[in-house]
């Protein structure tokens, strides 16, 4: 079965009062909303909170889902909607717990090390970049959404999404390119990195 | 650092091949790309860290008790959207809750605007006067073309502009009587409120032509 069907078959069943079929929805979409969340905010509380709002408003206002998108894209805009507001009410610290994880990391060899550095300045490249173009990049190259779902999320066109796409791409090459000083080893693949 | 790639398509599919999900065709075209093409090969590095980054997830517990979390602030949410004044219920079935200031400062400003066009229309008259004499007029000489001013009127303004043409046109009422258009001099305002706007054009333009032609006449 098509999934936009199967949730439209668990929507209906929810506006008639069906317990199981609210249940069911929720379990399907919490963990990859979820993991957008954690990537968007970085810790676990705020991930969480957003995840209860975003779920809580899309209930909440089922009437006014008219179905000409699919539920979880419908869902992920409420929750990217939440996270702008989330944002703007309150510094961003997006990166504080990844960062201090990765920083708490006991590289045993020199590779590893180097990836931990590689991965921090990816960390905070990231949160370097404009909005719509990490969304775009977190939607695409962490969450695999197509370009055309990214599109109906955030509400542009896929010609847009595409060029947020691409353009986040190349700062975030020049940004590690620029990291890799003259003779700096890069891991090799004997060494498992 | 390599030089750009301009292959937007074989771009497109690094992030299907660093999630190990291209298949086929696809996949045998993105390799051979790849083997000759050092600017994509650091976007599959890059695109591989980006995928691999792990994302902390909480234990069990938390997933197994997350669903009825939800339900039960739905439940709340419903009980104390019942209760709210029928209005802001209007607003809440607009998804995002930027859109209610918004609302209600356009509706502001659409009442502020009626409110004005109706007060300019019905306050701004010249007030009745009983210094005026018989034959003065009650209203001002109105700035639009008649057809457009008379269609505006309500009943009692007809019933003025009725009572000055009787007065001021006699003339012409009595040209009307001789040529037999109505039986007997009477109050036409009745009629003239009856009137749509074509036939107000058309008795407006009636009443300039017969006011050049008495003026003509005098």
């Amino acid at each position: 079965m098509d999934p936009m069907d199967e949730d439209r078959g668990l929507i209906e069943r929810c506006g008639a009062g069906e317990r199981e079929a609210f249940d069911e929805l929720v379990r399907k979409h919490q963990r990859p909303l979820y993991r957008m969340l954690r990537r968007m905010v970085g810790n676990h509380e705020d991930a969480a909170d957003l995840l209860q709002g975003a779920f809580v408003k899309a209930f909440t206002g089922l009437g006014g889902f008219r179905g000409m998108c699919s539920f979880r894209t419908w869902l992920y805009r409420i929750a990217l909607n939440l996270v702008k507001n989330h944002y703007r009410d309150r510094a961003r610290e997006a990166t504080v717990e990844l960062d201090e994880l990765i920083a708490g990391e006991n590289p045993g060899t020199l590779a590893a090390l180097i990836k931990k550095q590689q991965r921090l300045m990816l960390g905070r490249g990231l949160q370097e970049l404009p909005e719509k173009q990490r969304l775009t990049l977190v939607l695409r190259a962490q969450e695999g959404h197509a370009f055309a779902e990214i599109a109906e999320i955030l509400k542009c066109s896929p010609g847009a999404a595409r060029a947020n796409y691409h353009h986040a791409v190349e700062k975030l090459k020049r940004l590690m390119g620029s990291c890799e000083a003259p003779g700096e080893m890069r891991p090799s693949a004997e060494e498992g990195a | 650092m390599a030089m750009e790639c301009r292959d937007i398509k074989i771009k497109e599919l690094l992030p299907e091949h660093a999630a190990g999900k291209l298949r086929g065709d696809a996949l045998d075209r993105v390799e051979r790309h790849l083997g000759s093409c050092a600017d994509c090969r650091g976007e599959m590095d890059l695109l591989r860290m980006l995928a691999a980054e792990p994302v902390p997830e909480p234990g069990p517990a938390f997933w197994e008790g997350f669903p009825g979390k939800v339900y039960r602030e739905v439940q709340k949410e419903k009980a104390v959207g019942k209760r709210r004044w029928y209005p802001f219920r209007l607003l809440d079935i607009v998804v995002f809750p930027g859109w209610a200031p918004v609302a209600a400062l356009l509706s502001v400003v659409t009442i502020a605007a009626v409110l004005a066009w109706y007060g300019s229309r019905h306050f701004g008259e010249t007030p009745r006067t009983e210094t005026l004499s018989q034959n003065e007029y009650l209203f001002e000489e109105p700035e639009a073309p008649l057809h457009e001013y008379l269609s505006g009127l309500d009943e009692d303004g007809l019933r003025e502009v009725d009572s000055w043409s009787e007065r001021e046109l006699v003339a012409v009422a009595g040209e009307i009587e001789d040529a037999g258009l109505n039986g007997s001099r009477g109050d036409y305002s009745g009629e003239i409120s009856r009137m749509n706007e074509e036939e107000l054009r058309r008795f407006s333009s009636m009443l300039e032509a017969w006011e050049k032609e008495v003026s003509n006449e005098t």
